[in-house]
């Protein structure tokens, strides 16, 4: 008899979660808690290794209390693994372990929970992965928000965090509420929460308002998340205040699984009832808004981490649009830049915390020159920069190289332009402040020396050693930059996740599974084509290039005093948006949650 | 954004998606004239195949387990985060709790509260007690009655005795109780898992239907969830007091 | 047609947002985000109502009525839980941030922004 896996990754950070708690009064618990918490972390990672292994040979389904379907219809709660599912809790699991080895020994305030939230934050998130339940599914996101707005929060010397997990956890709570509202709906219609059943019912059936609107208020709910304009207002104040180990696992791969969880309730429950062109036209604008705000805003940032925030908004809004394309090979390249993006930038959160560490500052304009030391950190800080535009062979060129084909030959020639910019722009921000943190390069210049948050002065995260940066700190790094090359160089992973994604959009094939048990036939595919190298290499070069206009002395040339007045009232413009206000947030919100909904129920 | 725009903007987007909303509304079945399998489903299999009688403890313990189960740590994961940032600051330091009003020395409850307060502490705990055990039979369960039973505790605290409410949730015993109450409902869960069965399969005896002991684990579950609620609550609400009586700013007196 | 409780739960969710979205206190805050939570309790109750209908306690239930759908009442217990635990959150963050700054305003100059 073999045993059954799926459920383990969620139960073992439960349980371990539980008991870090009741050992957190024990004195000497340093060690303890981090030992037993990355067991904890390499225990779900093999088991995550091996349900993507078993899943690729037939999706798993896990009924829980045998409550398999009763004349056809599911009464209880399936795990449902394919390879996707798999392969993002594996990826989950991974930045987790990264962020327990970047805080190992070394964390403040660590008897009070900072274990147990993370842990319990793991398990929400292969759960979040795992479940074909629509309502369990709610669960896990609500249980992820509740622990990452305690981590958001976990520096109460600052006023920061303190604003940052009250915004994150009224906007995400907002978007819970529409998550229930979509249940909601569905529930009426098909009378079902598990996801193929609600698919399988809806299969044929004339679309209509009613299951346009549970599609957009699920969406609503799950696009918060994932920082989609103009609900990503909260994504900045809070992952620039979290600390190092949550900010990687909330850019890296808490936001990318609001967009997976849009492409899952989409192919599973919504490919055969509502007509795509609309919602494509939809996803897409919001898609390509969101990683054009995102990209200009990272601009004006001299806050490293809130710079970081808004490139993750940029590439976010990127990934939205290789979904909106509703195209398996499009799917499969925002898969594999999903992975390649979250490396990177965990990788460039913990060059930030390296610099928090030493510093006490994360301000470009304070720390410009005084990085010279950190040699390592400097020369990985910069090659992530370039990293991030998509410079080959890291897995973000490979990512979205697939995408921009794809893109193409769908008759979206706008799109690979657009990324181009918005890479360009993101890859060339993390150059600028690499070039002036840790070689000194330019000086304060007109677009983000007056930001108003300047992480001038941080509460430290860690406790101080003599020496340099502990070895600890830089093993992750160096691990999240070896991971950012694998995913590009090895085709293996391409040609896996172009199978994967092609069951994810499976519809048809995903519901069968489920309902009717029986293995998974899956088709075999063509070796999927290698990206090519050009726009990659045109990318980092514009990353280059928008680093150097920088590095121009500013009255050096007579054209920059015309362009910086020019700019001044934009930028002014900008700012005032991202007012920090939770009330302009929410009306925000309902202005596009308004838009979204009348649309989507119009055009259907 | 100006105080105006922003309502405005929000007034004008709260009427577009009403009207959204509404137009969604009207496919759904009316109200009073649901007609879903699920439901259904469960009321006819639950006395069969589980001795069961109480429909959403059915649903909530059993056919929807793995969703309470969640639902429990979500609670937890709150009281641990709290409780992460009820903590005391380096800044800050403990004082005697003391009458904010100078010409008192202490804090003397009058009689009367204090008479009620004893006469509603055995009854509230009681009551939470019974509707715990009772879950799968009548109204309520480990998530109701562990509110009621919290609320015991909440009496001592109303009626002016909190130092002993602090020193009844200050030490670690209410933290293990509610980790062994989070960890109860997982590890029920796992026994399945030796003999062959699936995670949260119901597999201990059934019993008769209406009687304590049936229904299998639903009973046991409760109580689970029961003392997790109870003690997630007592270390939330002491975490707030802590915070209003004892904790003031300066590093010592 | 009668959709009179799901209109109610829709203006519940607008009133409550309203709250959040034109607070000037914390704790208010807290209260309207309260308030448009309620509303997804409501929507599922009433999805789930059938007219006539009593408790899905089987051995109390009246000769010629039925039952109204479990499902709907266990999921709207997890959301009052999911709601309890926000506003704790919420509360906690609400209350640090007043010692910080000796308000509850959230509209004060806030250290993230621009």
């Amino acid at each position: 008899m073999s045993v059954e896996l799926a459920p383990f990754p969620v139960l073992a950070p439960l349980f371990l979660a539980a008991v870090l708690a009741a050992l957190e009064h024990i004195t000497n618990r340093h060690r303890i808690l981090d030992l037993l918490s990355l067991a904890t972390v390499a225990a779900v990672l093999v088991l995550d290794l091996l349900l993507l292994k078993r899943s690729f040979s037939g999706t798993v389904v896990y009924w829980f209390g045998a409550w398999t379907p009763m004349q056809g219809f599911p009464v209880g709660i399936a795990f449902v693994v394919d390879p996707v599912a798999a392969l993002l809790a594996l990826f989950a699991a991974f930045l987790t372990a990264m962020g327990f080895l970047y805080s190992w020994h070394r964390f403040k305030a660590v008897g009070t929970y900072y274990h147990t939230l993370m842990l319990l934050f793991l398990a929400s998130m292969q759960g979040f992965c795992l479940t074909g339940d629509l309502f369990n599914m709610f669960v896990f996101f609500e249980l992820m928000g509740v622990t990452a707005y305690a981590l958001t929060g976990y520096k109460i010397e600052d006023s920061g965090p303190l604003e940052g997990a009250l915004n994150f956890a009224v906007m995400n709570s907002i978007g819970g509420l529409m998550v229930l509202f979509g249940i909601g709906l569905l529930y009426g219609i098909t009378g079902g929460l598990n996801l193929a059943w609600a698919g399988a019912f809806l299969e044929g059936k004339a679309g209509g308002a009613t299951v346009a609107a549970a599609f957009v208020l699920l969406s609503l709910g799950f696009l918060v998340k994932g920082a989609i304009v103009p609900f990503h207002f909260w994504l900045p104040d809070a992952h620039a205040v979290a600390p190092t180990p949550a900010s990687v696992l909330f850019s890296g791969i808490m936001v990318q699984l609001g967009l997976y969880a849009v492409a899952r309730i989409y192919w599973v429950v919504f490919s055969d009832a509502l007509d795509p062109a609309p919602l494509r036209l939809l996803l897409l604008s919001a898609g390509a808004a969101t990683a054009l705000l995102g990209a200009v805003m990272a601009l004006l940032q001299r806050h490293l981490k809130r710079m970081l925030a808004f490139s993750t908004v940029s590439h976010s809004g990127m990934m939205l649009s290789g979904i909106a394309l509703m195209d398996p090979s499009a799917l499969a390249g925002t898969l594999l830049y999903l992975v390649g993006h979250g490396a990177v930038k965990g990788a460039l959160f913990v060059c930030t915390g390296i610099i928090l560490y030493h510093y006490n500052s994360v301000d470009e304009e304070t720390l410009r020159g005084k990085c010279l030391p950190l040699k390592a950190t400097g020369a990985l800080f910069c090659l992530c920069g370039v990293a991030l535009a998509g410079l080959p062979p890291f897995g973000t060129w490979a990512g979205k190289g697939v995408l921009e084909q794809s893109a193409g030959s769908l008759g979206y020639g706008w799109l690979p332009p657009l990324f181009l910019i918005c890479s360009g722009i993101t890859g060339g921000v993390v150059l600028r402040a690499g070039g002036s943190l840790f070689y000194g390069v330019g000086s304060a210049n007109f677009l983000s020396s007056s930001a108003p948050s300047s992480g001038k002065y941080e509460e430290p995260e860690a406790f101080e050693e003599k020496g340099g940066t502990p070895r600890m700190m830089l093993l992750p790094l160096v691990l999240l930059v070896v991971v950012a090359v694998g995913a590009g160089a090895l085709p293996q992973l391409q040609s896996s996740l172009a199978e994967g994604a092609a069951r994810l959009a499976d519809g048809k094939g995903y519901r069968a599974t489920v309902l009717k048990g029986g293995a998974y036939a899956a088709a075999a595919l063509p070796q999927p084509d290698r990206p090519g190298l050009a726009m990659g290499v045109a990318a980092a070069l514009a990353a280059v290039a928008v680093a150097g206009f920088f590095f121009i002395p500013p009255d050096a040339v007579r054209p920059l005093r015309g362009l910086r007045r020019a700019l001044e009232g934009p930028v002014a413009l900008l700012r005032s948006l991202h007012s920090g206000y939770i009330g302009d947030y929410t009306a925000w919100f309902l202005a596009g949650a308004a838009v979204m909904t009348l649309f989507a129920i119009m055009s259907q | 954004m100006s105080e105006r725009f922003r309502i405005m903007l929000y007034l004008v987007s709260a009427l577009a998606f009403a009207a959204a909303l509404r137009a969604a509304f009207a496919g759904l079945p009316d109200f009073g004239a649901y007609c879903g399998a699920y439901g259904p489903l469960v009321l006819e299999s639950m006395q069969g195949m589980r001795h069961a009688q109480q429909g959403v403890a059915a649903v909530t313990f059993d056919y929807r387990g793995f969703d309470t189960l969640g639902e429990e740590f979500m609670l937890f994961a709150a009281v641990a985060g709290a409780l992460l940032l009820l903590r005391r600051q380096e800044s800050e330091r403990f004082r005697e709790p003391k009458d904010q009003a100078g010409d008192r020395a202490g804090i003397e409850p009058a009689p009367a509260v204090l008479g009620l307060g004893l006469l509603m502490f055995p009854f509230t705990l009681l009551l939470g007690i019974y509707v715990v055990l009772h879950g799968h039979l009548t109204p309520g369960g480990g998530f109701q009655g562990g509110v009621l039973l919290a609320t015991a505790f909440y009496y001592v605290y109303l009626s002016g005795e909190y130092g002993d409410l602090l020193e009844v949730a200050a030490g670690d015993t209410v933290a293990r109780f509610e980790a062994a109450g989070a960890a109860g409902f997982l590890l029920v869960g796992t026994v399945p898992l030796f003999t062959g069965h699936r995670y949260l399969q119901n597999v201990l005896p059934l019993g008769n239907m209406g009687e304590p002991f049936s229904a299998g684990t639903l009973p046991l579950l409760n109580c689970a969830v029961g003392i997790e609620v109870t003690a997630a609550f007592l270390l939330v609400i002491s975490a707030f007091l802590r915070q209003v009586l004892l904790i003031r700013k300066g590093k010592h007196s | 047609m009668n959709m009179l409780p799901f209109l109610v739960a829709l203006w519940l969710l607008l009133v409550g947002l309203y709250g959040v979205s034109a607070t000037k206190n914390s704790i208010h805050l807290v209260s309207s985000l309260f308030v448009a939570q309620s509303s997804g309790y409501l929507l599922l109750l009433s999805l789930g109502y059938l007219k006539g209908g009593t408790a899905p306690i089987l051995d109390q239930v009246r000769v010629g009525s039925r039952p109204v759908d479990p499902v709907v009442q266990a999921l709207t217990m997890t959301d009052i839980v999911v709601g309890a635990a926000v506003s704790a959150l919420i509360l906690a963050c609400a209350l640090q941030a007043f010692k910080k700054s000796g308000t509850l305003d959230p509209r004060r100059t806030p250290p993230m922004r621009g």
